[in-house]
């Protein structure tokens, strides 16, 4: 798999603020890369040098293949929903649409369907003729997703796109986002982290600035070493039958007595799914129930450790 | 896409949000206004004391050249600074509403222009729209086509000002040489576009480096009145494009083409500065 979009030692001065300090990462093409930090951890400003609204103070970047002084080579193979962009406030958001599909190398023709298509997409079809000035943050917020998927960008970055939306439309653009799935590269931002793991097969945790974890999502929430097993009501204590186990370095009963987290650590050519196998068969045994099964950490877990 | 494309889409949006928000409309019945108030005054010179014009004329010469205390029209202009007797005679054979016309134009173009084009640049900058299309085209492009839109637009705007100021001369004085006001006008319009390219660049060049709208345009108005007083001085006045308008009254052609070429000069290198600063600051 190559590599769609890359960051080397990225960073932003503002005056004396260092909002993006040394970044490095790396956005496998056609995954979906989830972008998370606190708040002020310097992801708009990311995204901000991504797109080329900021300059960068120092660092590098490769979008596409090409570096970040060559942006004008890629950005039709590009696009983006920037966090704080507003459309015209005088033009109605049907002629804008149209207006950045020319822009973005389409036939007028064809940017008054694809200005369409995008609008429905976002259920904005019956606001087409509103004006920009009378766009409510939500309805903002669905113009700015609606052009980020204008054409068939090869990458698509997305600041923050389900923030301020109802669940409704929240959902029709986390399946926008799954549609893309690879077809497309897309970095996401969001602080929603269960969305992110509903989404997402790569993420980032930044903080401060700063690169703090990369990878899967599968290695960031240790999901083949982790195991949380939710016991059924009444289930006996299987701690003690759990430890003898080999594949078990170690077991912690919560203090509910109905959670039982393991950490796992299957023989080199014991796959990771045979050693879960064999632990629900001594939870079993055991005299005990399962109510539920989660693999790793949660992401908010891993996100509050790390951050 | 090529660059020019994707300039001409941004400038035909930009030219269709002015037409919508009637801004391109107010910026021609500001010009027209202009015109006709103008033409009106001058008219009004013209018919009530400048009937008599011709006569004073030859009345001042005759008794110019009956006493040769008596100094005659052409050597009083040619007192003027920058005018010279050759000039003084060349816009005394001019049509008087084309000499008044073409006067105001040279003074109140560049405040004309501050005042419609003050906020080139930063008002996409600064509600944020300009992202929507920074990420489709590069600073150079959207520059380009701002300023061609607004460039657009003083075009023909001051073009309808030139054709509302004569017909409005040939309603109120029929007897007026038609043909060779019309194409006195002609000149003088493409020579006020040359001036207008000049301060339209330098509105671009404040309205980059000033992002507040209103500031833009207070500070447009304090660049062109310090120009004004800057051209006055004989040490430096070369450094202001004001310096360069009077000469474009001159009847010999190397001499227009010379300010031309300053004018010229002066526009490109404040389009040079907006463009190296829009190209590297945070937008």
């Amino acid at each position: 798999m190559g590599t769609a979009l890359s960051t080397n030692g990225l960073t932003k001065h503002y005056g004396g603020t260092r909002a993006v300090d040394g970044l490095t990462f790396n956005v496998p093409e056609g995954s979906i890369f989830g972008f998370l930090g606190p708040n002020g951890a310097g992801k708009t400003t990311t995204f901000s040098l991504l797109c080329g609204f900021a300059r960068a103070t120092r660092g590098k970047a490769t979008i596409l293949g090409e570096p970040l002084s060559r942006l004008d080579l890629v950005r039709h193979r590009m696009s983006a929903l920037p966090q704080d962009a507003r459309f015209h406030p005088a033009r109605k958001i049907r002629d804008g649409l149209r207006f950045l599909a020319e822009l973005g190398g389409m036939e007028r023709s064809d940017a008054k369907k694809e200005a369409d298509r995008v609008l429905e997409a976002v259920g904005l079809q019956d606001a087409r003729s509103v004006k920009g000035r009378a766009l409510s943050h939500g309805m903002a917020k669905r113009f700015g997703i609606a052009q980020a998927f204008l054409g068939k960008p090869e990458l698509v970055l997305l600041d923050e796109p389900t923030e301020g939306l109802d669940p409704r439309t929240a959902h029709k653009v986390r399946e926008l986002i799954a549609s893309l799935a690879h077809k497309s590269t897309v970095l996401v931002s969001s602080h929603n982290l269960s969305e992110v793991e509903d989404l997402c097969d790569h993420a980032a945790i930044i903080d401060k600035g700063k690169l703090v974890r990369q990878g899967t999502l599968a290695e960031l929430t240790d999901a083949d070493e982790v195991l949380i097993v939710s016991l059924g009501t009444g289930s006996p204590d299987p701690t003690k039958v759990l430890s003898a186990m080999g594949e078990v370095v170690t077991v912690e009963l919560s203090p509910t007595r109905d959670k039982v987290r393991l950490t796992l650590k299957p023989g080199e050519d014991t796959p990771v799914e045979a050693a879960i196998t064999a632990v629900l068969k001594t939870i079993i045994e055991s005299g005990a129930t399962i109510g539920d099964l989660h693999r790793g950490r949660s992401l908010e877990e891993r996100f509050l450790e790390l951050t | 896409m090529g660059r020019f494309r994707q300039a001409w889409l941004v400038a035909r949006f930009d030219l269709g949000t002015a037409l919508r928000t009637r801004r391109a409309l107010a910026a021609v019945l500001l010009y027209v206004l202009v015109a006709v108030g103008t033409g009106a005054g001058l008219v009004w010179v013209d018919m009530e004391l400048g009937r008599h014009f011709d006569t004073a004329r030859v009345a001042v010469n005759i008794a110019s050249t009956a006493d040769s205390n008596v100094p005659s029209l052409d050597e009083v202009l040619s007192k003027l600074p920058g005018v010279d007797a050759e000039m003084a005679r060349h816009l005394l054979d001019m049509p008087l509403i084309v000499l008044g016309y073409f006067s105001i134009t040279l003074f109140l173009l560049p405040f004309l222009v501050a005042l419609v084009s003050f906020d080139i640049v930063n008002s996409e900058v600064r509600n944020r729209s300009a992202r929507f299309v920074l990420l489709r085209c590069s600073r150079t492009t959207l520059l380009s086509g701002k300023f061609l839109s607004h460039g657009l637009l003083l075009a023909t705007a001051t073009l309808l000002a030139n054709v509302a100021i004569f017909f409005y001369a040939w309603w109120r004085m029929p007897d007026i040489p038609a043909a060779r006001t019309a194409l006195l006008l002609g000149q003088y319009w493409a020579l006020s576009l040359v001036v207008g390219f000049c301060y339209l660049s330098l509105a671009t060049l404040v309205s980059s480096l000033v992002d507040g709208g209103g500031l833009s345009m207070v500070a447009m108005f304090v660049v062109l009145i310090a120009l004004s007083i800057l051209s006055s001085s004989d040490a430096v006045g070369f450094l202001s494009p004001s310096n360069y308008k009077l000469a474009l009254w001159s009847p010999e052609a190397l001499v227009v083409l010379g300010n031309l070429a300053a004018l010229a000069a002066f526009g490109t290198g404040f389009l040079a500065l907006a463009w190296l600063r829009i190209r590297w600051r945070d937008l």
